[in-house]
């Protein structure tokens, strides 16, 4: 072949192929090559915002920084289980120190709780959700005004609920209640406690109207799920009133709680809560594992979701061998205290069995160890399952039947109605396995022996959910015969202080007064 | 409208190589361009040449040339060493057998250091070049400041650091965590060359930002045909130093402090393994050593084979090589399989093309930290190994069920079209780099409290690269020279994972997520980003004594926003030939030149997470010291990204404004040669975390803003000492360089930011360390400060009292806080270097390289977690891992004072001035002696031969640092001691060419 014609069509081939990149190049812009790039993890505010699943995504986020900030270093539990209560620590220093009451030392694990920013965190996301869910329903038909109307409800309500949560932790703590969602990070001063117990009250008293006892009844559904999924996940009517009887408590206005209290036990049936029996709230699979109403307020880790973890619920805190691998539990009960917490042989939860003569311990794996274990909750995985992996799925509850109960007859005789507060003490008492009480006879026609009783009954029933620092502060507001607690009551000193890295960032906060060296 | 433009850019770009190229191939006289390589334009000025038969071999010629004789200013500062074309003999040169580019750099240049923070084969090492320009904080941070490594031109990918993401500890990557640049063929390196010089960066782009190392290969040769065998066999030893302990040696350290303070036995507390002192798991034989470390083998297997015509050549390569840790039956496999073939398929047309792949498997360490880290499960961590040989074995028995595979597949090449017509030339590359990772892990239900854990990673990296050059070299007069050109470039880069693992299954039969009825966590990420460059070059060379070079640069990029994402660099270089100039017939002075150069480079910012502005995440429902929870409610969330920080608008390109001048010099016939390398360099614009108010439930917001300089001299020295042709001969060459960090500005304002346990203050250095002062310990209660408040001195509201630490109270308030703490030490050496010898004796060739670094320091971690028992044995974090090595006398520095056991003020804190030391020190790295037996010697030729060799590697350390090895400290000064050791090997190498 001629060399030249080989030549010439080499030339021309390569020629129609640079032509080829050439023309590829010029169909699209520079700009576009450089658009089209994937950022990992994130999306950018203008794919935000857009279609009903953006609003589901964020509204579920703000549930899940709802539960991270009260789960995080198992705050829920050393908040309120913790601070001077019945459990000792085995071995922790930093867990010591805070059953000592002794806040001033930095541990980590202090430094950590006492850093606020995780609820600012769920806080500035209600806030985002508020600022931002309404333009969803313009653009995406899918989601109703029902559902918004639904959803800005309870991102509120939550809202209002943490600050409620942070009052009663820090006492004074800055009320931001816009998002700021634009890279101005403006700094905010404390607003005093009872500024800030009131905002949560008129927040959820301006929500509780639309929010329902139930989520997507059917034939309705609720982001594709009816009643029997939402059950104890999000809030409702039912948990807008605990919150607000609870701060209510917190306040000193028990005319309210009673109003509350009463409006609840009233709509027990509404959200499908019952008193939950005693092997039911031991169980692995019970109360604390499966979806129920009887969760008035609570936040889930289910296993089904992987939404299960290692810290955040009070198994982290409380478990060992042989439940889960662990040597020793971090926090243990000591024999002595379960002893004084129990008195009556009866109790179901712990008790004696006067027939084989051994300890009936629904709350407390094998009572005889040195070190017992608190064994009331323990959701280890799915509960089921085998295996001593130590990951649990119990769900933070805040508050149920029994809880609610108590509150109102702790209202009732602070109103001066024994005789009622009594009926409801015994109501639970006997599901407890404990007789009925008589107010002159077992408690010499005593309001305050009662209110004891009344506290007592909360330390046994409430036990490992958070609540016994808060009961001691309430049951000292109203009685005050604890110099030591009244004290820290008069002081400021009930609060946790406000961690350095906080105080550092923000040049107009200071340090809780009790806490300041 | 702006878009519109870089469009049109674009397309002329692409345009003029149509338009020109027809007018090139239809003249019959044509020229050839010498060029380094595909990708790489516009390096060297042109060389005419009569036959494209020979052109492979002169492009050789061509490099050497220009290095040699310094032609050209921008070449000046190119560092030729090692295995430099032009300096060493290839077929009597030793490769070392190595099996990473790091360690074949380490100590042999001057402006790089390189970290080898573990001896465990085909471990991540870091390089840094002309010291770092931005804080190492996290691993994260260490990628972002890695210099660009070309292979023949291509930029390899890294390993995006995205999967830290996902990971609670910021520890080892998940995944094979496989070096990448251990996956490249050493064999078959001609040379490489580390370009420090800002003006030839700023032709690199910017992916050479924070320097480049540049690899030639060995490639196709039409001159010859030859076949290369070149194998060696070896054995790293097991290291000599360890002497282990068992439970006597830890109870009687711990009874020290006991004994000091007088505490009465009931209240001397002693975690559970150390009290029963009948157990021989913990009190009998302390032989566990035995097992854990090793004598074993290492090899290497590599032929090649190289062919030419007049019209075509190809060079092909095949190797196996075997590695070996010296510890934890650690080892690394590698085949690699190269093609490489040159054509010139029509006059004044010439296409090269590579093919090479590349398989390396890791067998990796055992060390529970790494374990647990991946995990990111703690287990209860009271109870340690024991330190007997049962208790050990009882532990590597249970492990023979566990499964580690690791496997890094590598396939990279490129295409490359060059068209010469008069005084043009026109070529257009096409380059890829795909690596492919693969990791199974099982751990059965037996070494961990009876949970078994199963994990699969899969992830690639994809580097795809299209190169357009345009180049104009008019021929003016024997005095002038001019070379212009244009050069378009797109990269495409896409990092992707999927990752899934479980805990707890119902068996340890199943050792695969894929089966066995796991509940599984899964994981996925995806990032991809995009560069686009054009630059214009204008060479001028004025009659061998002034040389200018001209770089005009246009870069854009998807990393920035899009208002920020295209910037104009503007780059400038000149040297001037004293020699030629005035003392052209000098016979002493050989060679002076001195250069200067100033370029604005632009840095990428390795992430594209800042180009969208402010975002959206899903991570943000988890929270320390937790893994992933990704929903709620079983429903995926999304929310601003608290912890992560804000990201706001107004983020572009991170850049550097650099000076760099060049006296280089020779005396007689170059046998003494030095050259001298002054720079300053200016990095602004980079991004930093910064602390906000935390109530809008930020910790941080990344701002842009930060500027550190970097300066620094490098020194190098080449002598030729004695030269007989058949005597003795003895070449040394020595290398130091200098450099120095300093913080210039923050974003704000600000002057100081605290982040984690660094502290970066203007006027500072960024790689110091953050600590208190320890000024000894307080004997008696009248030396602890009392403050105006008339209270003692204390700390987190506790008291010092007597056998307490004496930290210095800076601030003068009272109370010992972060405060207190002062910057002090550096975590990178301000002075390294090395030195080679090289002596000749007839057919014996001796060599030895020392390398040394200096002024540096380290936290050691190790020691302070040794001392801190009584704090780690109530903590359960990574930190109070004890590994198998863990029983062993150390030797640690005997000076740190012996503080009250049952202090509650932290005594022995990581973070003060008593774990820090010097780690100054200078190794005897390699010695190696071979001889060349010329069997062929026909033609007095080089080429044929055989030569047998032997090496020696790590054989000496001089230093004043407590801990093992000074080298073994990680990117950030820390040192734990967890560590593989770098071993000793000797080797025995055989190269035969025929």
């Amino acid at each position: 072949m001629n060399k030249n014609v080989l030549h010439k069509l080499s030339i021309s081939g390569l020629l129609s192929f640079l032509l080829m990149i050439g023309l590829t190049i010029s169909l699209s812009s520079c700009d576009n090559f450089l658009d089209e790039s994937q950022v990992n993890n994130a999306a950018a505010e203008t794919q935000q915002w857009n279609t009903f699943a953006d609003v589901r995504s964020a509204f579920m986020g703000v549930y899940g920084l709802t539960r991270t900030a009260l789960a995080e270093n198992n705050s829920h539990w050393v908040f309120g289980e913790l601070r001077s209560g019945d459990f000792a620590s085995y071995e922790r220093k930093d867990l010591k120190s805070v059953i000592n009451n002794d806040l001033g030392g930095a541990s980590k694990l202090i430094q950590k709780l006492s850093n606020w920013r995780r609820f600012y965190a769920a806080i500035n996301a209600a806030a985002v959700f508020i600022e931002n869910a309404p333009q969803v329903a313009e653009k995406d038909i899918k989601y109703s005004e029902i559902n918004l109307n639904y959803d800005i409800s309870q991102v509120r309500a939550l809202r209002a609920f943490l600050y409620f949560y942070m009052a009663r932790v820090w006492g004074d703590v800055p009320l931001v209640t816009n998002s700021y969602d634009n890279g101005t990070f403006p700094e905010f001063a404390q607003s005093s406690a009872t500024t800030v117990l009131n905002y949560a009250e008129s927040e959820l008293r301006a929500v509780i109207d639309d929010l329902p006892f139930r989520y997507g009844v059917s034939p309705q559904s609720y982001y594709g799920q009816n009643d029997d999924y939402w059950q104890g996940e999000l809030f409702t009517n039912v948990s807008a009133t605990v919150v607000l009887a609870h701060i209510a408590a917190w306040k000193g206005n028990y005319t309210d709680v009673d109003a509350y209290t009463s409006y609840i036990l009233n709509n027990l049936e509404q959200v499908d809560a019952t008193y939950t029996l005693v092997e039911d709230l031991t169980s692995p699979t019970g109360l604390f594992s499966v979806k129920s109403g009887s969760k008035l307020l609570g936040f889930s880790f289910g296993f089904e979701n992987r939404e299960t973890s290692e810290s955040g619920h009070i198994e982290d805190l409380t478990l060992a061998y042989p439940i889960v691998q662990k040597s020793y539990p971090d926090v243990y009960v000591p024999m002595d205290t379960i002893l004084t917490m129990f008195p009556e042989t009866t109790d179901l939860r712990f008790g004696m069995d006067t027939v084989s003569m051994r300890y009936r311990s629904n709350y407390f794996y094998d009572i005889n160890m040195p070190v017992p274990i608190f064994s009331k909750i323990q959701v280890v995985k799915d509960g089921q399952s085998n295996g001593d992996y130590g990951i649990f799925a119990s769900a933070l509850i805040f508050s149920r039947p029994e809880e609610i109960a108590l509150l109102r007859s702790e209202a009732l005789v602070v109103l001066n109605y024994p005789e009622d507060a009594l009926s409801i003490l015994n109501a639970l008492r006997s599901t407890r396995g404990l007789r009925v009480l008589r107010y002159s006879e077992d408690l010499n026609d005593d309001k305050l022996v009662l209110l004891k009783e009344i506290f007592n009954e909360r330390r046994r029933e409430l036990i490992g959910e958070g609540w016994r620092w808060y009961d001691q502060v309430r049951y000292q507001k109203i009685v005050g015969d604890n110099p030591e607690l009244m004290a820290l009551i008069q002081y400021g000193g009930i609060y946790w202080p406000v961690a350095q890295d906080v105080l550092r960032s923000n040049s107009l906060l200071v340090q809780n007064s009790y806490w300041q060296n | 409208m702006k878009k519109r433009f870089h469009w049109l850019i674009y397309v002329c770009f692409t345009l003029q190589g149509l338009f020109i190229s027809p007018w090139i191939w239809g003249n019959n006289h044509y020229k050839v361009i010498a060029q380094t390589s595909p990708g790489f334009t516009g390096y060297q000025f042109v060389q005419e040449l009569d036959s494209v038969s020979s052109l492979r071999s002169e492009k050789l010629d061509t490099i050497v040339l220009y290095n040699k004789n310094g032609h050209r200013g921008i070449d000046l500062n190119r560092n030729s060493f090692l295995l430099s074309g032009e300096k060493l003999d290839y077929s009597t040169r030793i490769l070392p057998p190595f099996i990473s580019v790091q360690q074949l750099l380490k100590g042999n240049a001057s402006g790089v250091f390189i970290q080898e923070t573990s001896g465990e084969p085909g471990a991540s090492q870091n390089i840094f070049m002309r010291g770092i320009s931005s804080p190492l904080f996290l691993q994260k941070d260490v990628r972002g400041s890695q210099p660009v490594v070309y292979l023949n031109g291509i930029p390899l990918t890294q390993n995006n650091p995205f999967v830290f993401d996902i990971q609670q500890y910021d520890l080892n990557p998940i995944g094979p965590a496989t070096n990448l640049l251990s996956t490249i063929d050493i064999n078959n390196i001609e040379s490489i060359e580390v370009i420090t010089n800002p003006a030839d960066l700023a032709r690199l782009g910017p992916l050479a930002a924070n320097g480049a190392i540049w690899i030639i290969t060995k490639n196709g040769d039409s001159r010859k045909t030859e076949v290369e065998i070149n194998t060696y066999v070896g054995m790293v030893t097991a290291p000599g130093y360890i002497n282990p302990a068992n439970g006597v040696y830890e109870k009687s350290f711990r009874n020290k402090f006991f004994d000091q303070y007088d505490i009465t036995e009931s209240d001397r507390s002693f975690p559970d393994y150390l009290k029963d002192e009948t157990n021989p798991d913990y009190f009998g034989d302390s032989r566990w050593s035995d097992e854990y470390y090793r004598n074993a083998p290492k090899y290497n297997m590599n032929v090649a084979v190289t062919s030419g015509a007049e019209r075509a050549n190809f060079r092909f390569v095949a190797g196996y090589t075997g590695d070996a840790g010296n510890a934890d039956k650690t080892s690394l496999q590698k085949v690699n399989v190269s093609l490489f073939v040159n054509m010139t398929p029509l006059k004044g047309v010439e296409l090269n093309y590579m093919l090479s792949g590349s398989s390396t498997t890791r067998d990796r360490n055992r060390n529970f930290v790494d374990r647990l880290a991946e995990m990111e499960y703690l287990p209860d961590l009271s109870t340690p190994i024991g330190s007997s040989i049962n208790a050990y074995k009882k532990f590597t028995d249970f492990y023979q069920e566990a499964l580690d595979d690791n496997t890094t597949n590598v396939i990279r090449g490129y295409i490359n079209l060059n068209a010469n017509r008069g005084n043009f030339n026109f070529g257009t590359n096409l380059s890829f780099d795909y690596v492919d990772n693969v990791r199974g892990v099982f751990y059965p239900s037996t070494i961990l409290e009876s949970v078994n854990y199963v994990s699969n990673y899969s992830g690639y990296n994809q580097r795809v690269i299209w190169n357009n050059h345009f180049r104009y070299y008019p021929k003016l007069n024997e005095k002038h020279r001019l070379n212009l050109e244009l050069t378009s470039s797109l990269t495409n880069d896409t990092y992707h994972y999927n990752y899934a693992r479980a805990f707890d299954g119902p068996n340890d039969y199943n050792k695969s997520s894929s089966s066995g009825n796991y509940v599984m966590y899964r994981y996925i990420d995806k990032e991809n980003s995009r560069l686009m460059s054009f630059a214009g070059i204008v060479d001028y060379s004025y009659n061998n004594i002034f040389d200018l070079g001209l770089t005009l640069r246009y870069d854009g990029t998807s990393e920035v926003q899009p208002d920020h994402r295209w910037l104009f660099t503007p780059s400038v270089g000149a040297t001037w030939n004293l020699k030629n100039h005035f003392l052209n017939h000098s016979k002493t002075l050989s060679d002076l030149n001195i250069g200067v150069s100033w370029s604005r480079l632009t840095k990428l910012l390795y992430t594209n997470q800042y180009s969208i502005g402010p975002q959206y995440t899903s991570m943000e429902l988890s929270w320390e010291d937790e893994t992933i929870i990704p929903s709620y409610s079983g429903f995926a969330s999304i929310t601003r990204p608290y912890t992560k920080g804000w990201i706001g608008y107004d983020m572009g390109w991170p850049y550097a404004d650099c000076l760099n001048l060049v006296l280089k010099a020779g005396l007689w016939d170059n046998r003494l040669s030095f050259k001298m390398s002054v720079f300053n360099r200016e990095n602004k614009d980079m991004v930093v975390r910064i602390a906000v108010p935390q109530e809008l439930g930020y910790k941080d917001q990344f701002s842009s803003g930060m500027q550190v300089n970097n300066r620094g001299i490098e020194l190098n020295i080449g002598s030729s000492i004695l030269s007989n042709r058949n005597g003795l001969n003895w070449d040394a060459d020595f290398n130091i360089t200098y450099v120095d960090n300093k913080l210039k500005k923050l974003p704000n304002g600000l002057t100081q930011l605290a982040i984690d346990d660094r502290l970066l203050m203007v006027g500072r250095s960024i790689d110091q360390f953050w600590v208190l002062k320890n000024e000894g310990i307080y004997n008696d209660a009248s030396e602890i400060p009392i403050n105006s408040n008339g209270k003692l001195l204390s700390t987190d509201g506790i008291s010092f009292s007597v056998g307490d630490p004496n930290w210095s109270d800076m601030d003068g308030n009272g109370v010992i806080d972060s405060d207190d703490k002062i910057l002090k030490g550096h975590s990178t050496p301000p002075i390294y270097g090395g030195l080679y010898n090289r002596f000749r004796y007839r057919r014996f060739d001796l060599n030895f390289h020392l390398f040394f670094a200096a002024g540096h320091d380290a936290l050691n971690v190790r020691s302070s977690q040794r001392y801190d028992f009584m704090t780690l044995d109530n903590e359960n974090s990574l930190k109070a891992v004890k590994e198998i090595f863990f029983w062993q006398y150390t030797n640690d520095k005997n000076n740190y004072p012996i503080y009250n056991p049952l202090s509650e003020v932290h005594p022995y804190r990581q973070d003060q001035d008593i774990f820090l030391e010097s780690l100054s020190y200078v190794k005897l790295r390699t010695v190696s002696l071979g001889y060349n037996f010329k069997l062929f010697n026909k033609k007095k030729s080089d080429k044929n031969n055989a030569y047998l060799y032997f090496v020696a590697n790590n054989l000496l350390t001089f230093t004043d640092f407590s801990g093992d090895d000074p080298e073994l400290v990680n990117f950030n000064g820390y040192y734990t001691g967890y560590s593989l050791p770098i071993p000793r090997s000797f080797v025995m190498g055989f190269k035969f060419t025929l």
